[in-house]
């Protein structure tokens, strides 16, 4: 069986106001089914970006991004996306609308989307708050809903872009195991953004290391590979000190 | 390492009478109510006019508050030529007017969130227009439409569309680039994405738009239906005040304004529902 997820040799570019920026060069790598595929790298290394292109917002100029062997040329909802901003659910419908909405557009037909609905909701723990409004919900709260509104459409892959990274260590902390019960659950398939090692570590089956100027790929480390998560964190630590080191030989 | 201290707080005294559950005053608690406050106001408003009616004694500058209002419930209920006939006059330049005008600014905002050219030439035109009254314009319309219900459509319309579209325009551009990228992951597009994500997530501005495209028209309306009155000998709530100045019937004068704060009050009343029910709900407005 061929890989859900293929990136092949993509180079994404994005413009500014008075400049073309190469914000990844040359990407490759794949994604199977079930698994939890981290992306990670410093701010400005491309991770966005290129969960962005995944997304269908950016096309690469050259290189190819594919679903299930279908080339990707727009956003869709089998890519649904969770993303860093607390205000990412309509705030015009509650809880519960907001995570029938995509599937109602999808043409998923109402009874099971009903059902879908209240299945996710309670799975992050919100059936008591089905029937607020956003704007009635904490930080955490309402990360919960857009974690549910995207498993609820049965994405072919999850896209997640540093969900977690605007909240507080606590509410992170409980998030981070109840998206690894959730997909376990489930089985879907997640690429997850993020500039923190040890949250890669504990999340990822597989981790991508990136560097910047232009983002590419330092490392691809298969999680199961590692004795323990400490070893992979230090391997991926070594992965981003030797970078920082072959940069200031260039500079010198 | 020390050993980590573990203690339990045994036996806390529960509070007997707890202080923060005392009663408010009955007369404070009404006190709070914005509506009582605004009644008292109203109240003392009336009661300086009536003082200063008595004081002058001249019915004919400055009328009596009880003559004034049933001057108002007299025109209200004469059998024919009653107030509502002319408010139904108002009411319906207005809402012709109102519709145009908001239906323009509508093209013209879609025109300027989607090109470069649509956007400056709305800002341009906007900024341009935006010191003129409408009324101003009255000469023009006067010289291309004549003396006719076409002039107060096309003044009416006028004064909706600029307040309107610049509001609109504000709306849709200060919606978050994630809630657009969100709508776009569900797979809208075009016109989909305008309807089911900017328009409501622009619906404060839209609405803060509609209210200030409302009143300047029934404004303008107003100031033309006393000059287009004057010529037809017909019109609106604004010709009914100009005439009866004409008559002296000068309670009937005071009776004919008051009529004309209270639509626009009620038209604030409107609005006002519609954001609880809406954006206030939403939490999108406070």
């Amino acid at each position: 069986m061929s890989a859900l997820l293929k990136v092949e040799a993509a180079t994404i570019q994005y413009e500014t106001a008075d400049a073309v920026i190469v914000a990844v060069w040359r990407v490759s790598f794949e994604v199977e089914r079930g698994e939890r595929l981290m992306i990670l790298g410093r701010s400005g290394c491309g991770k966005s970006t290129l969960l962005k292109a995944i997304g269908g917002y950016l096309i690469p100029v050259e290189g190819s991004i594919a679903l299930d062997g279908a080339a990707v040329t727009r956003p869709g909802p089998d890519r649904m996306i969770v993303w860093q901003d607390t205000d990412q659910l309509l705030p015009w419908k509650t809880v519960r609308q907001n995570v029938l909405y995509p599937m109602q557009l999808s043409g998923v037909p109402r009874a099971e989307a009903q059902a879908r609905a209240d299945q996710f909701i309670a799975m992050v723990g919100l059936a008591r708050a089905a029937e607020q409004y956003p704007h009635q919900l904490s930080g955490g709260m309402k990360m919960r809903v857009a974690v549910a509104r995207g498993l609820a459409m049965r994405p072919a892959v999850l896209l997640m872009d540093e969900p977690f990274a605007a909240l507080d260590a606590l509410t992170r902390e409980n998030m981070q195991h109840e998206l690894l019960r959730l997909q376990q659950e489930t089985g879907s398939t997640i690429v997850f953004v993020t500039h923190d090692v040890h949250e890669a570590a504990l999340l990822g089956t597989r981790v991508i290391v990136l560097s910047p100027f232009p983002g590419q790929i330092k490392a691809n480390l298969d999680v199961a590979r590692f004795a323990s998560r400490e070893e992979l964190v230090r391997t991926v630590d070594a992965v981003v000190h030797d970078d920082d080191d072959d940069k200031k030989d260039a500079a010198a | 390492m020390s050993e980590p201290v573990h203690f339990v707080i045994e036996d806390v005294p529960t509070p007997k009478d707890l202080s923060t559950v005392r009663a408010i005053p009955p007369l404070l608690r009404l006190w709070r109510l914005a509506a009582v406050r605004r009644a008292v106001v109203v109240l003392a408003v009336l009661l300086i006019w009536e003082v200063a009616a008595r004081w002058t004694d001249k019915p004919l500058l400055l009328p009596s508050v009880l003559d004034t209002l049933a001057a108002l419930e007299a025109a209200l209920t004469a059998p024919d030529d009653n107030l509502w006939g002319y408010i139904a006059e108002s009411l319906k330049a207005l809402s012709a007017g109102f519709a145009i005008g908001t239906a323009l600014a509508g093209l013209l905002t879609i025109f300027a969130v989607n090109t470069r050219i649509g956007e400056d030439f709305l800002s341009t035109i906007t900024s341009a227009f935006a010191p003129l009254p409408a009324i101003a314009i009255f000469p023009l319309a006067l010289m291309w439409l004549g003396i006719s219900n076409a002039s107060i459509v096309f003044i009416t319309t006028w004064a909706t569309v600029f307040p309107v579209a610049i509001a609109m325009f504000q709306g849709f551009r200060g919606v978050s680039e994630t809630l657009r990228a969100v709508g776009r992951n569900f797979g809208l597009r075009g016109l989909g994405h305008t309807a089911r994500i900017l328009i409501p997530a622009a619906l404060p501005s839209i609405m803060t738009g509609l209210r200030n495209g409302l009143s300047n028209a029934f404004r303008a309306l107003i100031a033309l239906e006393m000059v287009i009155g004057a010529a037809a000998g017909s019109g609106g709530l604004g010709w009914f005040v100009l005439a009866q100045k004409q008559n002296l019937e000068i309670p009937s004068v005071f009776a004919g304004i008051i009529a004309i704060m209270g639509i626009g009050l009620a038209f604030e009343g409107v609005f006002a529902l519609i954001e609880r029910r809406t954006v206030r709900r939403w939490g999108m407005l406070r």
